[in-house]
């Protein structure tokens, strides 16, 4: 079945190595629950590697501005003015109405409309490392496997094998790396924007460059392909051929961002996370599938509010810029922007006026991408310790990719179509009450459902209780039933299969 | 945090004032029964605060006694439960002087050719110069120097192979090597990949310091296994802190590194396709029960965080219910391979220390053959290119080897005489299988297992050993002054790296030295790349780039863009593959009286041989094309640094 052997070859790493485990994890929970339903649950890697001809159609592309340290959620965007946790921090109204976000990032506010907020997102990890290893994989951190960064997974699937560029750039840092997809999907990383990334130039006349590396080729064929390096040197000349297109491709001028005006550069803010945005921009528009945007110092457990006030000076202009930017250049309906941090802060200000770790809840804003924008999606609670008021499905995720619209073919209700266009990482949103672990469940690395979201209301229809702009809209969440996907006919399934861990966030249910 | 955390935090003063209450109120003390009557007696108002705060006091002091008393009690019975079963003596190790020698182990490979494949001629054996450069990069990590490769060459003498080979295991280099190979092993699969707080440097020292005294390798094991205190004095203890401590991390890589089996896939539900049970990872990972690692300084600037490691006290390991996960089932230790298996079963009391020992002793026992397997394949699997199993970290019982009459008989010999590492390197690299050529998949003997060396690709130390002896670079990868005419490309002065005033300001400042090297892109595992490029400098930027798993297959090792990158436009490269006074292209040009001498001269250097016919035609053609004999030298010097051989073994 041609479904079945995408699947399996998700789970074999570039080198042709299968795990046993990815290809068990590619599968999902497999038969658990499943008996006379004849459906497979599927996760994020499954649903694009199924709707991967599609997206590739589409150039989908998608920015992660990585806000590293875990963002204030109160002093970005679910501020809580006035109650006993919001601190000093006032809010702002956007231009969406109804939508408030806190004071110093006024350009986000103005271009609130692009914008969906998620304020339920809920974890249990504290850690740095490991929140940050499963916010980018979508899986617990264990000895046993090494799972690949979610841009990479999608670079794999999505990115065109001759193109010249990296499919998966990291700027400003390192991040999470390939896994067991292999090191020829490792992201490509650029410290410093203000000039082409290290070693790309060649030191010497692109002439000189071309005769050398035939050189090269000619003196190998002569000497150890013959003398039993023949496999090796084969590897070694295919890795080169990749490493020269890049080097001499026109596409490399994408790097060069003294090529932008300078009204642009100032817009995006003269600094390495504003030039980077900007850097972006032009990585996408060159063709690049998954840029990640790296921004430091949000671990702010001394002086909260003036090290954020500081730090969104940076990020806000470039983020409205990058939105705006986008927008005009026609590329928002293919990109997706993801801002995210691996955890939120505490609701309590500790002595030392600084907010702690509190991955309970905590915010993250998308745009683009296809997703309907000047929307909140969850909430947190008044006081801003639980992930509250209901989301959309308690124990659902946001899932990958695009799926056709669907209607189920069960219910006539047409607000139980969902459609969700945009290219994602699976996180859940939810009421901050998860789910107990179903019998027999061992704590571990996971395969997690990924039932659709609703973020686009079909046309002609009117606005369905998951797609309000105001929490307070969302309807009696109980009596309906699970988000569901069904992707390519495939038949919906009952609420009881969503009540096991999604991949790699959790969420403990009463 | 504290809210979410549940009312726990005050239960126990919560507890104890409750019970001092119900005391006075009861008059209830289960020990001191007589006691009671003394708060009735007293009800003066007068005297009644300070009575009873009195009172209040002493039976604190009395509850307090009677719980440390009951828990001695308990310790006592614990401990009498423990004397009572024995716990197994375990056998100590027996050295018999191994009789297999390399003929002997040839002629078992020699059987095991022709009963598989009798139609295959294995690949002629290896020429000195071949052979010389192969055993100097498998010994000491290092290419050897035209000096080397010419006096080997032109050495008459029978046994200079043999001689060859024990004058390089008796060199530093060779501890090094291999400390490094282990130390990688490791550190690929860390729980805990942290540079800063692991200190994989000092492992790197203690295992060299253990190689050079050709320690036994139970020895060396049990040290890492056992290893207590603070990090940086005791090397060992950074192995059982990369995996911080936890037994269920340490059971799944001391059973993957040192025995070969992949049971860590039992921790949460028995295997799927072997025969492990999750009842026997969890009893394996008892024995590691009870070692903890703890904090001792903390990182500041200027210096290093310290982490201590220890074994204390008595500890219950448990493990989840399957069926309720708020239940623990206390489990024993028990070892899950061979002979042990029918001991009987260990006590749950076990006290951490002994429960290391014990697990040490289990696991380099003689009367366990994979541990010894384990190692004698991973050897083999890089002196030959080809593994007995599939994996190198993936043996056991229910794996079919190749050849498993060599493999068995070798790793027996190797047990029973000892764990001698040097006599096992020794043997196979003095059999005719190790000295063949290597071959590709073109040919037959390419093909067939044992019947060639294989090809494979050099680790990220021995890569830069490489640059260093073909490029004259210092150890440490930092500028080298150069005196004189500063040359670039197209004229322009050449920049940082020829300055010697420049040079110095670039050994003072790694970070500066990093960015010079090309290497500031290297992606670091520890987090805050800029303490972990200052401790190591480009040297360490330079592994991070280059390194590689060495317990990945080898051909699933395929280089990576920034790599080529690096060797392709890299500043370093660029600078010293200029000819210019002081570099070593510079002085071969200098000082050769022709052309072909001079390539020559370049191929012993960087390839540690001579070219054949083929090369010198194709770069007598070049030459002809491009005309300056500059340039042209510069583009040979070039092409061999960045060509495949170059980093690889052959």
């Amino acid at each position: 079945m041609p479904i079945e052997s995408k699947i399996v070859q998700v789970g074999m790493s570039g080198d042709g190595v299968v795990s046993r485990r990815g290809f068990l994890r590619t599968l999902g929970l497999g038969a658990a629950g499943l008996t006379g339903m004849g459906v497979m649950p599927v996760s994020f890697t499954e649903l694009m590697v199924l709707q991967a001809d599609e997206l590739r159609k589409r150039q989908m592309a998608c920015i992660l501005l990585w806000m590293a340290g875990g963002p204030s959620q109160f002093e970005t965007f679910d501020p809580k003015p006035g109650t006993e946790h919001g601190g000093s921090t006032k809010a702002i109204e956007t231009s969406v109405p109804g939508i408030s976000i806190a004071q110093g990032w006024d350009q986000t506010a103005r271009v609130m409309k692009e914008i969906t907020l998620v304020r339920s997102m809920t974890n249990k990890e504290g850690n740095h490392q490991r929140a940050t290893y499963q916010l980018h994989t979508g899986y617990i951190p264990t000895a046993t496997v090494k799972h690949p960064n979610i841009g990479c997974s999608i670079a794999a699937e999505l990115g065109e094998s001759k193109f010249d560029l990296p499919h998966i750039v990291s700027i400003g840092g390192p991040t999470i790396g390939a896994g067991f997809l292999g090191a020829a999907l490792e992201p490509f990383v650029v410290q410093n924007v203000e000039r082409p990334p290290d070693n790309t130039q060649p030191k010497v006349a692109a002439d000189r460059f071309k005769r050398r590396l035939g050189l090269l080729n000619h003196l190998e064929t002569a000497g150890f392909g013959q003398t039993g390096g023949f496999d090796r040197v084969k590897d070694h000349r295919a890795l080169y051929a990749q490493t020269a297109r890049m080097v001499l491709s026109p596409r490399m001028r994408a790097f060069h961002l003294d090529e932008e005006s300078p009204g642009t550069r100032e817009a995006y803010g003269r600094n390495p996370f504003g030039q980077g945005c900007l850097l972006a921009r032009r990585l996408v528009e060159a063709g690049v599938t998954f840029v990640e945007v790296r921004s430091n110092g949000w671990d702010t457990h001394q002086q909260n509010n003036d090290k954020v006030a500081t730090l969104a000076q940076q990020v806000d202009p470039a983020f409205a810029s990058l939105i705006r930017d986008l927008k005009e250049h026609g590329m928002l309906g293919r990109t997706l922007v993801v801002w995210m941090g691996e955890f939120g802060r505490t609701p309590k200000i500790n002595g030392n006026a600084g907010r702690d770790h509190y991955p309970k809840v905590f915010n993250v804003a998308l745009a683009g991408g296809g997703i309907k924008g000047g929307q909140v999606i969850g909430a947190s609670n008044a006081a801003g310790t639980e992930a509250g008021a209901c989301g959309p499905r308690p124990g659902s995720s946001v899932s990958g990719p695009c799926h056709r619209s669907r209607r189920c073919p069960r219910s006539a209700r047409p607000d139980h179509s969902r459609s969700v266009r945009a290219l994602s990482m699976p996180f859940s949103v939810g009421r901050g009450q998860g789910w107990p672990y179903p019998a027999g469940v061992e704590p571990g690395v996971r395969q997690g459902h990924s039932p659709a979201l609703r973020l686009t209301p079909r046309p002609g229809e009117s606005p369905s209780p998951l797609n309000p702009a105001e929490p307070s809209a969302f309807g009696p969440c109980a009596e309906e039933e699970p988000a569901e996907i069904a992707p390519l006919g495939w038949a919906t399934w009952p609420s009881w299969i969503s009540r096991t861990r999604s991949s790699g966030v959790m969420k403990r249910r009463s | 945090m504290r809210e979410a955390a549940g009312f726990r935090w005050f239960c126990r003063p919560a507890a104890l004032v409750l019970a001092t209450a119900l005391t006075m109120s009861l008059g209830l003390l289960a020990q001191e029964p007589g006691k009671g009557e003394q708060p009735k007696a007293s009800r003066e108002t007068s005297q009644l605060d300070e009575q009873a705060s009195r009172e209040i006091l002493q039976s604190l002091q009395q509850l307090r006694a009677a719980v440390k008393k009951r828990d001695q009690g308990d310790q006592v019975k614990a401990k009498a439960e423990a004397a009572k079963t024995p716990l197994p003596r375990r056998p100590a190790r027996t050295v018999t002087p191994p009789s297999l020698t390399s003929a002997e182990l040839d002629r078992l490979v020699n059987q095991y050719l022709k009963k598989t494949n009798p139609k295959v001629e294995p690949a002629s054996l290896t020429s000195d110069v071949e052979f010389v450069r192969r055993v100097h990069l498998d010994l000491a990590g290092a290419p050897p120097t035209p000096r080397q490769v010419v006096s080997f060459v032109n050495d008459r003498s029978k046994d200079k192979r043999a001689r060859l080979v024990d004058t390089l295991l008796q060199s530093p280099q060779y501890a090094r090597n291999w400390a490094h190979y282990w130390k990688d092993v490791i550190r690929f699969h860390a729980t805990n990949q942290n540079l800063l707080q692991v200190r994989f440097d000092a492992m790197e020292d203690w295992l060299t310091e253990q190689f050079a005294k050709n320690k036994p390798w139970d020895e060396i094991v049990t040290a890492m296994i056992t290893a207590s205190g603070r990090v940086d004095e005791n090397g060992a203890v950074s192995f059982p802190l990369a995996h911080e401590a936890k037994p269920v991390e340490l059971a799944g890589e001391v059973s993957r590194i040192f025995l070969g089996v992949q049971i860590q896939c039992a921790q949460c539900h028995d295997h799927k396709t072997d025969s492990w049970k999750r009842a026997q990872f969890h009893e394996f990972a008892a024995f590691f029960s009870g070692t903890k690692a703890k904090p001792i300084l903390r990182a500041m600037p200027g210096q290093l965080p310290v982490f201590e490691v220890s074994a204390q006290g008595r500890p219950r390991y448990t493990m989840p219910d399957m069926q309720d996960p708020n239940k623990q089932i206390p489990v024993a230790p028990r070892f899950f391979l061979a002979s042990a298996m029918a001991d009987a079963k260990l006590p749950e009391t076990l006290d951490a220390i002994e429960r290391r020992a014990l697990g040490a002793s289990y696991i380099t026992g003689q009367d366990n053959p994979w541990f010894a397997r384990a190692f004698v394949n991973r050897i083999w699997y890089a002196l030959m290119g080809e593994s007995f199993y599939d994996a190198v970290d993936d043996l056991g019982p229910e794996r079919t080897p190749k050849a498993p009459e060599v493999i068995e008989t070798l790793a027996d010999q190797w047990q029973k005489g000892g764990y001698d590492i040097c006599w096992l390197v020794r043997t196979i690299m003095g059999t005719q299988a190790y000295q063949r050529r290597v071959r590709a998949t073109t040919s037959p003997a390419g093909t067939t297992a044992f019947a060639s060396n294989c090809p494979s690709r050099l680790r990220s130390d021995q890569i830069v050993e490489a640059l260093v002896e073909a490029l004259a670079l210092p150890a440490d990868l930092t500028a080298v002054p150069t005196a004189a005419v500063n040359r670039g490309p197209g004229g322009n002065p050449a920049q940082g790296l020829n300055d010697p005033g420049q040079s110095r300001k670039l050994a003072e400042n790694p970070k500066k030295a990093v960015e010079a090297a090309g290497l500031a892109g290297a992606p670091t595992p520890a987090k805050g790349q800029g303490k972990a490029v200052r401790l190591g400098g480009p040297r360490m930027m330079f592994n991070a780039l280059f390194g590689v798993d060495p317990s990945i297959p080898n051909d699933d090792v395929l280089g990576t863009i920034p790599q080529a990158l690096f060797l392709m436009n890299g500043p370093i490269i660029h600078n010293r593959t200029q000819a210019r006074p002081g570099t070593v292209l510079g002085e071969i040009l200098a000082t050769a009286p022709y052309d072909r001498a001079a390539l020559n001269a370049l191929y012993l250097r960087v390839l540690s041989r001579q070219p054949n016919a083929k090369e010198v035609e194709t770069c007598s053609a070049y030459s002809s094309k491009v005309g300056n004999r500059v340039e042209v030298f510069e583009d040979i010097y070039w092409a061999l640094i960045n060509s495949t051989e170059f980093i690889s073994r052959r």
